[in-house]
């Protein structure tokens, strides 16, 4: 008799480790916020990302008070890491959006608002980005999105920001994160 | 044994009254425009909303030409932007994700915040829910007067049929009208019952 595989895929709580090419499956990835994940296990792809996102609803986390930004020139600071982190459950790649308000405090230079898993990394590839010629504070609002590879699991996917020019203050408000997967490993 | 009843899961236009735990089905949440939304039934969930969104499209809609803003002194109250071009009607009560975003652009050297914010239904809405646009003549190259932006949050408990729309608000006297322009909103569900 045929082992036919399931026909509903299965809700799991972790990923199969002996996974047959085809399978599909529901992950729980929060349960409190309902928020589901369906993957599809593509053993021929490359590397070692092999279950593929097909869909589902983003984690997601905000702050619209305000959080401190960066003061000290070329350091990454992180804005929140109680309220504005999320924690990736998977090694692999994943789509983050990103936005806030960014007031510069002082004139002159520029602010990086990123998404990153701890690297801290200084460019502006992953930011949304306030440039501020002027000789006095500054402020924008904006909103990007990013694909962050290569993600430990377990990784806490942050907010965080730096600036070229030292100022006395800046800060960041109206912040939030939201991300979702694109392949992953179990 | 195997689940046939999963075969095919069906395309229904209201979510089943007696779902067993893991039923699945494909909901048509916009017939015009061809969007259907996958849901999954977890019966465990503590959530009162156990069809949990498992993929499909956002409702969406936008709005390019300018909503010019009510003049007047003081802070303004909210007020509609476009309640046929720029809102969505939530089919089934849940919870959702609603992303929106446009440009406000303003008189030369303005010096208030505008915000653009989603009312839900008969909530009112909120600041802290807004997409804050900050102008302010003593700051920046000689005061900024128009920006581009966008926002995402989640909002919860939203009712079945609820409306959902774009308003706007400044905290501070408008001389001459600013305007929102290019704006757009759309929206899916993150779990519903």
């Amino acid at each position: 008799m045929s082992d036919w595989p399931p026909l509903n895929p299965s809700l799991v709580a972790a990923l199969p480790k002996n996974p047959y090419p085809g399978q599909e499956v529901y992950y729980l990835a929060d349960a409190t916020n309902g928020v589901l994940w369906h993957f599809r296990y593509l053993s021929t792809a490359t590397g070692s990302y092999r279950w593929m996102f097909i869909d589902g609803s983003e984690l997601y986390v905000r702050k619209e008070t305000s959080s401190a930004g960066p003061t000290a020139a070329n350091t990454m600071v992180n804005l929140d890491l109680t309220n504005l982190k999320i924690t990736v459950p998977f090694a692999g790649d994943y789509d983050c959006e990103l936005g806030g308000r960014i007031f510069s405090g002082t004139g002159g230079g520029n602010i990086w608002l990123h998404a990153q898993d701890g690297s801290a990394v200084i460019g502006e590839g992953d930011a949304v980005k306030l440039n501020n010629p002027g000789s006095s504070a500054d402020e924008v609002v904006g909103a990007k999105k990013v694909r962050l590879t290569g993600i430990a699991a377990n990784a806490d996917l942050r907010l965080c920001a730096h600036t070229d020019t030292v100022r006395a203050s800046s800060s960041i408000t109206y912040a939030w994160l939201a991300v979702r997967p694109v392949r992953v490993s179990g | 044994m195997a689940d046939w009843s999963q075969v095919t899961v069906p395309l229904v236009t209201s979510l089943p009254s007696s779902p067993y735990d893991g039923e699945r089905v494909y909901y048509q949440a916009d017939a015009t425009n061809g969007i259907v939304w996958h849901f999954r039934y977890n019966a465990g969930s503590s959530s009162s909303y156990k069809w949990e969104f498992l993929g499909g499209s956002d409702l969406a809609v936008r709005k390019d030409a300018a909503f010019n803003s009510t003049t007047g002194a003081g802070a303004q109250t909210y007020a509609d932007i476009d309640t046929t071009n720029l809102a969505l009607t939530a089919p089934l009560a849940g919870d959702y994700m609603i992303d929106w975003g446009g440009r406000v652009n303003c008189s030369a050297n303005p010096t208030f915040n505008i915000w653009v914010t989603p009312k839900v239904g008969s909530n009112a809405a909120l600041d802290t829910d807004g997409l804050d646009f900050g102008f302010h003549s003593t700051i920046g190259p000689g005061g900024r007067n128009s920006m581009h932006a966008a926002r995402k949050i989640r909002v919860t408990g939203v009712a079945a049929s609820a409306l959902i729309k774009m308003q706007l608000r400044s905290d501070a006297s408008i001389s001459s009208a600013a305007s929102l322009s290019l704006s757009w909103m759309s929206m899916r569900p993150v779990r519903v019952g």
